[in-house]
């Protein structure tokens, strides 16, 4: 009986410090961190530069922290014009630029154009922040004036559409952003911060 | 004395067995790659659940808005069909009777709601036998269970699991809940089909992520499942297996003194995450074992729009409203009603953007002190609503003249805390 006994034991031992271990090894790495792998092909382009794969032209004006007091601003109001406004979608209000513990967020501020002269598809999803050290942050949320947050939400901007989008990013408080990346245009457009 | 004492032998030989069967499950885990831990319960046998997206963002008494509904059927460990319907949908317009709780029908005059307002019980065991047949009633399909979620859980699970890449650009447990939003708010149609398609997608991936996950991952998905089960994020009916034993199926067991606020907010859209909680509760203990209460509810509004909700706090039955004040620019209540097991004191809030707002219940409780043999023993089980990410809480018990505390347990402040809380005092 006592050496059953300590044969269970044993296994509960083994079982437990393995299951510890793998539990451990697994919680010590997020899987929300991804790496991003810039192709050789990428456009590369400044802050303020206007680049354009010959159908949306893009020009990042600026990427700020949610608590800053003018960023948060521009975000209340634009949230309010889009609330309030007319025949357009019922977004609601969102969000409160309030980060949880030890996360940031950040707003880019990115001037987009249709420069095709007919519909031409644009989604915010396809705006990724990337860190100083390679990781890739997907978007969060995106508002913008009343004239353009229908097409925005459509995903179809039309033949005029010239905006600014300030799109939101969920990001760990350490995070240092490095650049701004269209991936929808054939090759990449990269946006250098610095 | 023998009474304890075979009482205690009979827990622990319980308590023997299931550590058994764990251990088996964890041996089976490690040595058999294709064992499924979940399968043990059942969960992915030949069956048909009704999932019910929570968005507590927009807390009701179960846990969140009912934004999205599905459908799913599992057989031999996969998803055979899976179908979503956004809540306000054509599908889903179904009218339903409510019976309770006396608290909410009185309070606002209703005894019927759309199937997805539905959810007004102060628990998912109360709600989920009910929905249930409404479901099929409204609908004409039986399922064998319901599982509900919130994005709380749904962030927590993609954590483990990783990114899913879908036709709109990468999802990850870092945008899942504001892309939803975003979904839910601006996608044409009453239908919303682009929020359901992208949780069809999210939900397809996440399956088989988790079935092909490694031995590890699956570890730590079970971890994190318990986890969402004990803080509430995850809500199953029937309770069933062990692993996932008292997940929300079976109904909340009050007994000593309990504190249970249960608040709806009304028209205030995605505010939850930006409204910090607190409760200060303080308790004078009488010597002839019944006590005075005093509660206060406070809500830290850090939104930039105002938050309206209506607060029910659940208290032990018998007890005795005495006064009750709000700091609130706008407040209606309270109302107080009873229920089985219980008295509720409800009141409707209005807390303006940036600031804060409280409502103070002072109550007498009869009876809340009994004998141990060796002293008197007060307990206090504080319940977290589901769906509420964190609360702050403050207790303090003041004891009869006199009297000298020989144990005390969690009474003090500022307790940050994501599951229920268990307070107690022995004392002579």
């Amino acid at each position: 009986m006592n050496a059953k006994r300590g044969a269970i034991i044993g296994i509960v031992v083994v079982c437990v410090v393995g299951a510890l271990a793998a539990v451990t090894f697994v919680s010590t790495s997020p899987a929300s961190d991804i790496v991003y792998r810039e192709p050789a092909s990428a456009v590369h382009a400044s802050l303020g530069q206007t680049t354009s794969d010959g159908k949306i032209a893009l020009r990042l004006n600026e990427v700020s922290d949610g608590a800053d007091p003018a960023t948060n601003s521009t975000w209340i109001s634009l949230n309010r014009e889009a609330h309030d406004a007319p025949h357009m979608p019922v977004l609601l209000y969102c969000c409160s630029l309030n980060p949880s513990p030890e996360e940031a967020n950040l707003v880019a501020n990115i001037t987009v154009t249709n420069v095709h002269n007919a519909t031409t598809p644009f989604s915010f999803g396809d705006v990724v922040l990337v860190s100083n050290d390679g990781k890739a942050y997907y978007p969060n949320y995106v508002v913008c004036g009343s004239a353009c947050t229908a097409q925005v939400a459509t995903k179809a901007l039309n033949a005029t559409f010239a905006s600014n989008l300030y799109v939101l990013f969920s990001v760990p408080e350490s995070m240092h952003p490095a650049k701004l990346v269209w991936t929808a245009s054939d090759p990449y457009i990269v946006i250098s911060l610095t | 004395m023998s009474c304890i004492t075979m009482n205690a032998h009979g827990s622990s030989r319980t308590r023997r067995y299931v550590a058994l069967a764990l251990i088996v499950v964890i041996i089976a885990v490690l040595l058999f790659p294709t064992f499924d831990a979940l399968s043990v319960a059942g969960f992915f046998g030949d069956k048909t659940y009704l999932i019910i997206l929570q968005d507590n963002a927009e807390i009701r008494s179960t846990g969140g808005l009912m934004t999205v509904m599905g459908v799913l059927t599992t057989h031999d460990g996969n998803i055979a069909s899976l179908e979503y319907r956004y809540w306000n949908s054509s599908q889903q317009t179904g009218i339903v009777a409510l019976d309770g709780p006396e608290s909410f029908t009185r309070f606002f005059g209703v005894n019927a709601a759309v199937i997805s307002d539905s959810n007004v019980q102060y628990e998912f065991a109360s709600f989920a036998p009910k929905m249930r047949s409404d479901f099929y009633n409204v609908t004409g399909k039986s399922v064998d269970g319901i599982v509900a979620l919130d994005l709380t859980a749904v962030e927590a699970l993609m954590n483990v699991t990783g990114p899913i890449t879908t036709s709109d650009g990468v999802i990850t447990s870092r945008n899942v809940a504001d892309r939803l939003h975003y979904y839910a708010g601006s996608a044409e149609g009453s239908d919303k089909t682009s929020l359901t398609s992208l949780l069809s997608t999210l939900t397809h991936d996440l399956f088989r992520q988790i079935r092909d996950a490694s031995i590890p991952q699956k570890l730590a998905l079970l971890g994190t499942l318990r986890t969402l089960e004990a803080e509430k994020h995850v809500l199953l009916y029937p309770s069933e297996g062990f692993l996932f034993r008292n997940a929300g199926g079976e109904p909340e067991t009050r007994s000593g003194d309990f504190i249970s606020t249960v608040d709806i907010t009304l028209g205030t859209a995605k505010a939850d995450f930006d409204i910090n909680r607190a409760i200060d509760y303080r308790v004078a203990l009488l010597a002839d074992g019944s006590a005075v209460a005093n509660l206060t509810i406070s809500y830290a509004n850090r939104n930039f729009w105002d938050y309206d909700v209506f607060s029910t706090t659940l208290v032990p039955p018998g007890a005795e409203l005495v006064a009750a004040h709000n700091v609130t620019h706008a407040f209606k209540g309270p109302q107080v009603t009873s229920g089985e097991g219980l008295t509720a004191f409800s009141s409707r809030l209005i807390v303006a953007a940036d600031a804060n707002g409280s409502v103070t219940y002072s109550y007498k409780i009869p009876n809340i002190v009994h004998d141990t043999g060796i002293g008197h023993r007060y307990d206090l089980t504080v319940l977290k609503q589901a769906g509420v990410v964190r609360y702050v809480l403050n207790v303090s018990v003041h004891l009869p003249p006199g009297a000298k505390a020989i144990s005390t347990e969690n009474v003090g402040a500022n307790m940050v805390l994501t599951e229920d809380a268990h307070i107690s005092v022995v004392y002579r």
